[in-house]
């Protein structure tokens, strides 16, 4: 096992090493000039050709390609992320200061979309056919294909402005005010986790079909056991390692999913960042945010290839 | 018993999506494939009237309340006047930032911190009168060194104002009159000093050394009504009542603060939920739907879209100014206007309004002929069209991109949408751009110096756009014209040519749009000689 674990650790260090290369060689090949887009902002003029020679020495861009990837990433290793053309601050402080939104948004929906998905998924198995399995899996197809974004606006219409529940948007931190924090974080946080809960759903109820309908399970039943502890000590951890698969590749979707959301809620996060970033030519901010993204999704990952031990024993032996 | 259930619920929203399908539809924009009607540019039409945002009257409550307004920019830096997000100040500094004088959208300048100023006969120097009695909210006095410490570091620190350039010493004549003595005149320089430039900072904020993280409290210090209490980056600015404040009694509010939220949906239901009396920078849609509650206020100041073929360019067909003419008879402006502004724009013949003090009457005018503008095409080698292409920024209103783009078909030119994003628009901008016609992000405001920095110089689309051998001595003859009256008519010469040789064709007028809650008074919001003035010492709200 530990073995294993150094392995997959040097390849995600591999997998991290790639994709920043690759994310640093794409935003440079964009047309246009990220010192152009910083000057000439609004109803301006452009900076003399000094100026801007100024500028392109103040960040690095002067140099080639192959230098400005070492030096950014030798300050990756020193823990300096370099600074931002746009904000004109160290891109530390503005990721120290967005992740944890993120973050925060990332693990309240990956909770409640695991929570309800597995719930609603195991409901529908163990009541297959009936009008509450019916419900749910109508649900769970509608919770895959509306865009989050679009119930964002919904839930903003109906619970916020029409019902005057829930303050329309934003973030404030659960250290300042919880009570604020709960309330601007219903609607985000559940349309977040939509998707998550609608797929996990539907895939934990297939596994649990598959999984009752062994032999073991209907020996179970025949020795008289409560259905309860057929399906949560025989059942269930066979049946929920696809879905813990899948949980793993939502940490990704729930960064990716989080720009729109971020952008309808007007949460200040990383993927809010991300996407002015990649439209501002900023860089600097690109690269971070996405080996801090791929840094997580490769650590989630990891944890979950391990997690299948504990889920499959036979795993464990091989 | 299941099986009718689904039956039943499958022809429930079968039924649901055929009446959408079959409802009439919400108007859209001149984007139709009929054929709108031909329409004369009127050089009468005003837009329709804006209600007024109130007068003022001498109740008792004035005072009290907090402002909240939801722009949907962001800001994440702010602090000095030259030290905001890519150097140039923004609206939501105003509360603490007063500028030196005001002007309205004729440019009839007023004062504000200066009491008043003279001119030399030569132009070669401007002396102010500053207002006694002023202090800055650190306690520091407004004077003529203040004024010299703000105007010589506003322009190495900002490439946008080559007025300040001009500026070759400072006679502090008293603690409060001052002289600038000036290379040449530049009629540029009040215009500036009434916008960004004009903005006071204290003395002793500028001199403070400071980090990005504390800019704001450390460098937001002027002499307006209100005073820095937090700044969350790209989230909100709050400010609360200085007071200090010089002009006695004012201001009435209690705090303004200001919400960036980006997204239109969100900040139109945070506005309607009453999160904010004001919003800025609404659409035409939006403010149609907001008319009946509130109250619309457009700029007085309206910025014209235009269209910029590239002229200079000898290789591509608009070199031709038969072909630049047949652009602009072959866009039905009036009709563009009315369907995509909702009444708020207004439909222009030249590089300025009807009803504006610059507008020239002797500039040639090309309305809506499709047959002349083909015409034009077969004479100028182009019987049977082209192919070029609109650039454009990826977020500009795709209404009006395609609702030229259809015009240009009828008349046989194939143009391709090319849109980028901000960084290759600034690219096309200054490095030019080829066989097409640029669409700036912003329209431009109809004045002499937005004409001599977009429209001229070696900067922005000068690469590209048309000019006569002599417009840029004209330009620049206007800009160094001390003479009012010799300046107004230099600058309508610069339309005319401008107009006459088809190097810019004007659409519409395109003044920003906001709403304002019936409660509020007396803020003059974008009110005056440009889109980012309003009052906040005057504004109060109806209780």
């Amino acid at each position: 096992m530990t073995s294993y674990i150094i392995r997959r650790i040097f390849q995600g260090i591999f997998v991290l090493i790639l994709v920043t290369v690759f994310v640093f060689l794409i935003m440079r090949l964009l047309p246009g000039d990220p010192l152009q887009l910083f000057v000439g902002q609004g109803d301006t003029a452009a900076a003399s050709k000094e100026e801007l020679a100024a500028l392109r020495q103040k960040y690095g861009l002067d140099k080639s390609l192959p230098m400005q990837y070492l030096d950014w990433i030798s300050g990756v290793v020193r823990g300096n992320l370099g600074k931002s053309i746009f904000y004109q601050e160290d891109i530390t402080d503005i990721i120290t200061r967005r992740l944890p939104v993120t973050i925060h948004l990332g693990i309240l929906s990956l909770i409640f979309g695991t929570f309800f998905g597995i719930t609603f998924g195991i409901i529908c198995a163990i009541r297959r056919g009936t009008w509450i399995d019916n419900i749910f899996t109508i649900l769970a197809n509608i919770g895959i294909t509306v865009p989050s974004f679009w119930v964002g606006i919904l839930l903003i219409y109906f619970l916020s402005l029409k019902l005057n529940l829930l303050p329309t948007y934003g973030y404030t931190s659960p250290f300042t005010n919880f009570s604020l924090s709960t309330k601007q974080l219903v609607m985000p946080v559940f349309c977040l986790s939509l998707f998550s809960i609608a797929s996990l759903t539907r895939q934990t109820r297939s596994c649990m079909l598959e999984v009752v309908r062994q032999d073991y399970i209907r020996t179970a039943w025949s020795k008289g056991l409560r259905e309860r502890v057929i399906i949560f000590r025989h059942a269930i951890k066979n049946a929920l390692i696809p879905v813990v698969t899948q949980i793993g590749m939502q940490i990704g979707t729930i960064f990716g999913g989080s720009v729109l959301i971020e952008t309808v809620f007007n949460i200040e996060g990383m993927g809010k960042l991300m996407a002015q970033a990649v439209f501002g030519h900023d860089y600097q901010i690109v690269q971070s945010g996405v080996l801090i993204i791929a840094s997580t999704v490769v650590i989630a990952n990891i944890l979950i290839d391990i997690s299948y031990g504990w889920f499959d024993p036979r795993i464990r032996y091989s | 018993m299941k099986k009718l259930i689904f039956i039943t619920i499958s022809l429930f929203l079968t039924f649901i999506f055929i009446w959408s399908g079959c409802s009439s539809p919400t108007s859209s924009p001149a984007t139709s494939t009929t054929q709108p009607t031909t329409s004369v540019i009127q050089t009468t039409t005003k837009p329709p009237a804006t209600q007024t945002q109130g007068t003022t009257s001498a109740t008792p409550s004035k005072y009290g309340g907090i402002l909240k307004i939801i722009v949907r920019s962001q800001v994440s830096i702010i602090g000095l006047p030259w030290e905001g997000s890519g150097g140039a100040p923004h609206r939501m500094v105003e509360p603490v930032y007063e500028f030196l004088l005001r002007y309205d959208q004729n440019y009839n300048y007023f004062p504000r911190l200066a009491d008043s100023w003279e001119i030399s006969p030569d132009g070669k120097s401007i002396t102010f009168h500053l207002h006694p009695g002023i202090k800055f909210s650190d306690g520091m006095p407004f004077n003529a060194a203040a004024v010299k410490a703000n105007l010589e570091l506003y322009a190495p620190n900002n490439v946008r104002t080559p007025s300040l350039k001009k500026i070759v010493s400072y006679d502090l004549i008293d603690d409060l009159t001052i002289r600038l003595n000036l290379s040449a005149y530049d009629s540029t320089l009040l215009i500036d000093l009434g916008d960004g430039p004009g903005m006071m900072a204290s003395p002793a904020a500028i001199a403070k050394q400071t980090t990005p993280e504390n800019m704001a409290k450390d460098h937001l210090v002027g002499t307006g009504p209100f005073v820095l209490s937090s700044f969350e980056k790209n989230q909100n600015i709050k400010y609360v009542k200085n007071p200090n404040y010089w002009q006695s009694g004012k201001p009435y509010l209690d705090r303004i603060e200001f919400y960036m939220v980006t997204d239109p949906v969100t900040s139109i239901m945070s506005f309607k939920k009453g999160e904010a009396q004001v919003i800025f920078g609404i659409t035409p849609t939006e403010a149609k739907d907001l008319k009946s509650g509130y109250n619309i206020v457009t700029t007085d100041i309206k910025p014209i879209v235009v269209l910029l073929p590239d002229g200079k360019n000898p290789d591509s067909p608009w070199y031709n100014k038969k072909v630049r003419e047949a652009l602009e008879y072959a866009i039905d402006k009036p009709s563009l206007a009315t369907s995509i502004g909702e009444g708020y724009y207004e439909a222009v013949s030249q590089f300025a309004t009807s009803n504006s003090v610059f507008f020239n009457p002797a500039a040639t005018i090309r309305n809506y002929d499709p047959s002349k503008a083909r015409q034009l095409l077969a004479e100028a080698g182009f019987p049977n069209g082209f192919k070029t292409k609109i650039y454009a920024l990826t977020t500009y209103d795709k209404d009006i991109l395609v609702a030229i783009q259809t015009y240009l078909k009828e008349i046989g030119i194939d143009a391709e949408l090319e849109l980028g994003d901000s960084a290759r628009v600034t690219d096309w901008q200054n490095n030019g751009w080829k066989n097409g016609i640029f669409v700036p992000t912003y329209p431009i405001i109809p004045n002499i110096r937005s004409l001599s920095f977009r429209l001229a110089g070696g900067y922005n689309v000068s690469t590209s756009l048309y000019s006569t051998p002599e417009w840029q001595a004209k330009v620049d003859a206007t800009v160094s014209q001390p003479d009012e009256q010799k300046q107004l008519s230099q600058f309508k010469e610069l339309i005319k040519i401008l107009n006459d040789e088809a190097a810019c064709i004007s659409l519409f007028t395109k003044p920003d749009i906001s709403a304002l809650d019936k409660s509020v008074q007396d803020l003059k919001w974008t009110q005056g000689g440009h889109p980012r003035f309003y009052e906040p010492q005057d504004a109060w709200l109806k209780k």
